[in-house]
């Protein structure tokens, strides 16, 4: 599923707003559903608003074909959303009409290949939203509620496979939702680790066991060697996915924090079987309390997309860079968008690292109007939508000059850079006199020298 | 900031209305829009399509031409122009709102900064005593507007200095565009004929100035 259109007529601050999320005239993919988009403005101007309907919007499809009352968001009153499933074009919108009953609220191709397509991808349990607020770094990952032993954490995952099976959590992975919910999203996202993590402890279990049987020594001896061949074939026939996903993904990203993914099992805490624990490249446990936001980030938001491999979902970010040093900003959106390339991305952020990753038709400008009541999308294209008339190449440009040009950051440097900008400009122009008139040995061509020199060394010679 | 001479009506009739105003001694209303593209046109074909201050490109330079005034009015009800129209001295705001010697068109950037802050007449780009070569030079490496270092009188630099800051010629994003437009036209000069310079004129003058010495 991929958005193609946002209409809001009337929602929170946005007040006659049309957002077109197809790339542009001239593009190789004209027409087709951006892949990701990238949502800029000022603070309050309705990025997180924007985040949230899309997350109503796809909530709102476990009711569509079930002629339900569908409730609106919060704050609105007239919206329209056009998306594509598959190759088919469908709307949901309330403008211009009575809300709440979906058959009036929907609109498309084809609504019963739609309802069928729709129960189909349901069926897989795939799901079709993952939510990544900025609440994702405060909240506990994941929640650990009560003290179990390691073998109640066995049966309680024996017992919730049964019940996983069943679930429908696959409509969407949301970690803004409360914590109970949030540990079954966990147990939800690792259960082919867990699963295979209890099997193995029970298949150990088992070997272990057979020293205490009232057999004789041969038989047990026997025994063991049958069961330990077992499980040599069970173990090469079901490789550990904790290893894959360490390997694939995640120790290529803890690299650069010092960091890997622990792969043995510690039997004396049921910790690995709850979530990832860390180690350092040096081999000792660190320890989830002492995760560093960074850290936390990361690993958070890209276990899910590994693990469950979307297809046609909608991934929403508010903030990725949250905690992230910059030189990990340059190379997050790519790695998000590689985990996930069948699936449609909205990012919401503050940084023009994050922002240099994006095409300039991907990226969605919010902008008061002059009074600050309403919000709209500022156009970076002139005349026609096509790839030749947009002004800016964020992909193209420096740091400092995507600060300027897409979020129209006016100054270079705080006031005291800019003081001492003129006053270089001055003693320059007056030092070029002296120079002319061979003056420079005078006293005065001294001092300005050594103005010259301290001034200039303060701004760091980046004045031109 | 170029010297703007203000002299060419071409909208007659606001003039009328703004001279009989003040023949009145009646107080400017602040709400009248009757006029105000008429005279937002005007000052921007007296100031040549840019910011009255830092020179930045406005305006086509078509929308401009004498023809485009008849009756004594502009013909077009809402121009795409950029900026916004400003009063030099705040002060007169109040009771002499349309006063044509006080207002200019600036971008909308530096209006919002300028505010409300104090002037002074020193450097008034229509002041009849107004010379930028006199009060002002341009470090081109810089690009930045300091006081005439030919000035000995340094409570008159310190007016200048002031002003300069008030009218934000070299605030860091006019700086950069000066910057940018600069670099280009000598980079394109490389190569090519002068382009016709359409912005940022007393900073190119005074930078070819240099360039020739």
């Amino acid at each position: 599923m991929k958005l193609t259109k946002i209409v809001l007529k009337d929602y929170n601050q946005f007040k006659d707003v049309e957002i077109d999320l197809t790339y542009p005239k001239g593009h190789r993919k004209e027409g087709q559903p951006l892949d990701k988009v990238c949502i800029i403005g000022q603070s309050g101007s309705g990025k997180t608003s924007l985040l949230r309907l899309i997350k109503w919007f796809i909530s709102l499809q476990r009711e569509i074909g079930k002629n339900t009352e569908l409730p609106l968001p919060e704050n609105s009153n007239s919206v329209q959303i056009d998306f594509r499933f598959f190759d088919l074009n469908y709307r949901v919108s309330n403008v211009d009409q009575e809300p709440f009953l979906d058959h009036k609220w929907f609109s498309g191709e084809n609504r019963e290949a739609f309802f069928q397509k729709l129960k189909d991808y349901y069926q897989e349990i795939k799901p079709l939203l993952y939510n990544f607020p900025t609440e994702i770094l405060i909240k506990d990952t994941p929640p650990v509620i009560g003290e179990r032993s390691t073998l109640d954490e066995l049966e309680r995952i024996k017992e919730k496979k049964a019940y996983l099976d069943k679930l429908e959590l696959g409509h969407t992975i949301d970690f803004s939702a409360d914590d109970e919910w949030q540990l079954q999203t966990w147990d939800y996202v690792l259960r082919n680790i867990f699963e295979h993590r209890a099997e193995e402890l029970y298949k150990k279990k088992e070997i272990a066991d057979i020293e205490l049987q009232n057999i004789k020594k041969e038989e047990k001896s026997k025994l063991k060697k049958e069961k330990t061949e077992e499980y040599k074939r069970w173990a090469k026939q079901n490789p550990d996915p904790l290893k894959k996903l360490a390997d694939e993904c995640l120790d290529p990203l803890l690299l650069s924090l010092g960091l890997r993914t622990k792969i043995e099992i510690d039997l004396n805490t049921i910790l690995n079987l709850r979530f990832i624990q860390l180690q350092t490249a040096a081999g000792r446990d660190v320890p989830r309390e002492f995760w560093s936001t960074g850290t936390r980030q990361l690993v958070k938001t890209v276990i899910p997309l590994y693990m469950l491999n979307p297809k046609n979902a909608v991934v929403l970010v508010d903030e990725p860079e949250l905690s992230l040093y910059p030189d990990m900003q340059k190379s997050i959106i790519d790695m998000y968008v590689k985990l996930a390339p069948e699936s449609q991305f909205f990012f919401a952020t503050h940084s023009p690292i994050i922002a240099s990753s994006f095409e300039p038709w991907e990226i969605v400008e919010l902008k008061f109007d002059e009074e600050q009541a309403y919000v709209s999308r500022d156009l970076h294209y002139e005349g026609e939508n096509h790839v030749d008339n947009y002004k800016y190449f964020p992909e193209y440009l420096r740091w400092d000059s995507i600060l300027e040009r897409i979020f129209e950051l006016e100054e270079e440097g705080g006031k005291k850079r800019q003081q001492a900008l003129e006053k270089l400009a001055e003693v320059e122009i007056r030092l070029r006199k002296l120079k002319k008139e061979k003056k420079l040995d005078s006293p005065e061509g001294k001092k300005l020298v050594e103005e010259f020199k301290n001034l200039g060394q303060k701004v760091d010679w980046d004045f031109e | 900031m170029r010297k703007i001479d203000k002299s060419k009506i071409l909208s007659t009739e606001y003039k009328k209305w703004a001279d009989k105003l003040d023949r009145d001694k009646a107080e400017h209303p602040h709400d009248s829009r009757s006029y105000y593209y008429d005279v937002f046109m005007n000052l921007l074909h007296c100031q040549k399509g840019v910011c009255a201050y830092t020179e930045m490109f406005l305006c086509n330079p078509a929308l401009l031409e004498e023809n485009n005034w008849k009756k004594g009015g502009y013909i077009k009800e809402k121009p795409e122009c950029l900026g916004e129209l400003e009063h030099f001295d705040p002060a007169l705001k109040r009771d002499r709102y349309w006063q044509w010697g006080n207002l200019f068109v600036i971008a909308s950037k530096i209006n919002k900064r300028k505010g409300r802050k104090e002037v002074d007449d020193i450097l008034k780009p229509d002041a009849p005593h107004y010379n930028p070569f006199e009060l002002l030079e341009y470090n081109e490496k810089y690009h930045i507007f300091i006081p005439h270092t030919g000035i000995e009188d340094e409570e008159k630099r310190e007016r200048i200095r002031r002003m300069i800051e008030v009218l934000h010629l070299n605030f860091d994003f006019v700086r950069r565009e000066r910057r940018k437009f600069l670099k280009g036209i000598s980079r394109l000069e490389d190569f090519q004929q002068p382009e016709e310079v359409d912005r940022f004129f007393t900073a190119y003058e005074m930078t070819v100035s240099v360039t020739r010495e």
